[in-house]
């Protein structure tokens, strides 16, 4: 009887670690939002590269300048053009709902509504950095294994994120963390549930810091030859200036 | 019994193999993405130069009100210079020069553009200050800016009837300016000198008495009234003038639309009482653009604009002119082509664009322009393909319809193809 009894402690105390080590899912996304984002004001060189069918169609050299914003967790976000040559130096500002895009030839500033992309076939939230904890509310679904961006089996955690924001791009997200928290891949949907597209974290290294993915490989959901390939680089802790997220202040915005 | 049974196992296999099919295709859908990219070589972007350069290549053919039509070629260089230093300081050079090698108007003469040349200092990261001959545009119309005050005579030659187009194509204003910004505001006064009593249409002339021909001030404020809402306030004085207030407004309406409103008021004369140079009694005028710009989930953006100048002549006075003495008519149509105003009371303007929705890299533009007055239409209409980093390759379209001394069937290109090649180094 009494071994009965310790048996059933035993089994007791690890149901309860095992219950009290079940991780919080926003605290999981927090924490693979601090793996994708610098904490600080930072900028960093991101290069856009579009395929169709195999062949390559576009490439977009973009800076991007985040700041967390003065009221809220997320970032407020200045892109620069830096290539093609037409369009250099144009410049789009996401802040909150707010977006903009100025044109430095005609020096007129454009309110643009969330729905319009400026990127090809990337929508402007994927190129700009955000906490995906401010915009979602997550969900564990489980532990699955999957095979990963540089094709390697991942023992991931499954999140099931759901829009809890009006300015969040996506409806809802599939996101797998590996044991770490960090991005392995997500899938992205409307609110009907349509697949929008697949994108894959991948290529870590180092940077300011933390180990970050230094590519995401976006396949659209609808026309799956439609691959877009985002590669980072040249992350620096920057101070961005706060009149650089003021429509009023673009066509002073000059970076050396 | 025994065949129901198969024939339930059956189905179920068969719904087994093809979901199994399914999730393996997306894994292959996935694998042959992830292998594509991995074979590619991807340098990081460069740091942008300082200096850029672009040249158009643009033949043309025309056809004018009286049927008669006309070839030309357009060859127009533009280069720009713009570099910050460490101190805050700042150059920017922008010039550009349209050749037209025909009979046309404006044709068979080079016209040199000073677009810009200023410098800039920035003592603080909320302050500026410019000097030299600076751009300003404001406003946040799209077809009928009434608060873009330094419009009047800005463009020499111009190149596309899309008024994002003469917003780039046009020459700055020489002026003084400082800008101060605070959390829930901003504040800038500008003050531009008289430089030069006259235009001068000298191919390579600054120009200055076309944009500097008076002493103008303007100052504008912006204050955050609510979250996504920071309209701008304007007060502008021409010399010789009354001085006009000025407001421009944007607001988000849902994910997909944004409005946009933008009025300015003051005492004049008739637009009419300004192109003849008569001095006719002032009254409160009133000029205004409404509309908003919506955004299909398929990225075809459509915007419609009421367009509305109170000092531009109505049906009545309209009706006058157009009948009325040729010279008179022409003096007019000349003035409204160089102020950028509206040539009658009330218009419509609407724009259609896509980008790289037919076709990758292919934008598209097509504008329409009614005028509610006298019933005459224009249409634009655009297709440039990148065809890579360095080359553009664009058609333009425009025709005109409407009696022939009406708003638009009285323009001097009543249709017009074009085809432009452009070559960015």
């Amino acid at each position: 009887m009494k071994r009965v009894l310790i048996q059933l402690i035993v089994l007791l105390s690890i149901c309860g670690a095992a219950i009290a080590a079940q991780p919080d899912p926003q605290q999981m996304l927090k924490a693979c939002d601090a793996i994708r984002n610098p904490a600080r004001p930072f900028r960093l060189k991101t290069e856009l590269v579009e395929y169709r069918d195999g062949k390559q169609v576009a490439s977009n050299g973009l800076e991007v300048f985040s700041k967390l914003a003065a009221d809220s967790d997320q970032y407020d976000n200045l892109i620069r053009f830096v290539a093609p040559a037409r369009d250099l130096n144009k410049l789009m500002l996401k802040a909150g709902r707010d977006m903009w895009f100025y044109d430095p030839n005609n020096k007129a500033s454009i309110r643009t509504s969330p729905q319009q992309r400026l990127l090809g076939q990337v929508s402007n939230g994927d190129v700009v950095t955000t906490n995906l904890s401010h915009d979602y509310s997550a969900v564990l679904v489980g532990d699955e294994d999957i095979q990963d961006g540089e094709h390697q089996i991942c023992h991931c955690h499954k999140l099931n994120l759901t829009q809890s924001v009006s300015e969040a791009t996506y409806a809802r997200i599939e996101l797998w963390l590996n044991p770490v928290n960090a991005p392995i891949k997500a899938y992205f949907y409307t609110e009907s549930g349509r697949l929008l597209k697949t994108a894959f974290y991948r290529r870590y290294g180092e940077a300011l810091g933390v180990n970050r993915p230094t590519e995401i490989v976006i396949i659209d959901g609808l026309m799956p030859t439609w691959v877009t390939l985002m590669r980072f680089s040249d992350y620096a802790w920057y101070d961005v200036p706060d009149s650089w997220l003021r429509p009023e202040y673009f066509s002073s915005v000059k970076v050396e | 019994m025994v065949r129901q049974i198969f024939s339930h196992v059956f189905l179920c296999c068969a719904c087994l193999l093809a979901s199994a099919r399914g999730f393996a295709a997306a894994s292959d859908t996935e694998d042959n993405a992830l292998k594509l990219v991995d074979s590619q070589a991807i340098d990081t972007p460069a740091s942008p130069p300082p200096f850029q350069a672009n040249v158009e290549l643009a033949p043309e053919v025309v056809r004018a009100p009286n049927g008669l039509d006309d070839t030309a070629m357009r060859i127009s260089p533009t280069v720009r210079y713009d570099r910050a230093f460490d101190d805050g300081w700042r150059a920017v050079f922008d010039d550009r020069v349209d050749y037209v090698s025909s009979g046309l108007p404006g044709g068979g003469v080079a016209l040199n553009s000073l677009r810009e040349l200023y410098v800039s200092d920035r003592p603080s990261q909320s302050a500026v200050f410019e000097l030299g001959r600076v751009n300003i545009t404001n406003g946040s119309a799209v077809g009928f800016n009434p608060t873009d005050y330094f419009r009047y005579n800005s463009v020499r030659y111009v190149v596309s009837p899309d008024p994002t187009t003469q917003r780039i194509d046009r020459l700055g204003t020489v002026l003084v300016s400082g800008q101060t910004l605070w959390q829930s505001g901003s504040l800038t006064a500008i003050e531009a000198p008289r430089l030069q009593a006259e235009p001068d249409g000298a191919s390579f002339s600054p120009d200055l008495g076309a944009t500097n021909r008076r002493n103008q001030f303007l100052l504008e404020g912006t204050a955050r009234v609510a979250d996504g809402f920071t309209p701008q306030l304007s007060l502008y004085q021409g010399a010789g003038e009354s001085p006009r207030f000025g407001l421009n407004s944007t607001l988000l309406v849902n994910d997909a639309t944004v409005g946009f409103f933008e009025w300015s008021g003051g005492l004049s004369r008739s637009n009419l009482d300004m192109a003849l140079s008569v001095n006719g009694s002032a009254a409160f005028q009133q000029r205004f653009a409404a509309g908003f710009t919506y955004t299909t989930s398929n990225q075809v953006s459509v915007t419609a604009e009421f367009d509305h100048d109170g000092a531009a002549p109505s049906g009545s006075a309209w009706r006058g002119l157009m009948n009325g003495n040729p010279n008179t008519y022409a003096q007019y149509r000349q003035w409204v082509v160089s102020s950028q105003e509206l040539t009658t009371r009330n218009g419509l303007f609407m724009r259609l664009s896509t980008k790289d929705v037919l076709v990758k890299s292919l934008d598209t533009a097509v504008i329409a322009r009614y005028d509610i007055v006298d019933r005459s239409a224009f249409f634009w209409a655009n297709a440039t393909y990148h065809f890579n980093d360095h080359v553009d390759l664009g058609l333009q379209l425009q025709t005109s319809h409407g009696t022939s001394r009406s708003d638009f069937g009285g323009a001097i290109e009543k249709d017009l193809a074009e085809f432009v090649f452009t070559y960015f180094l």
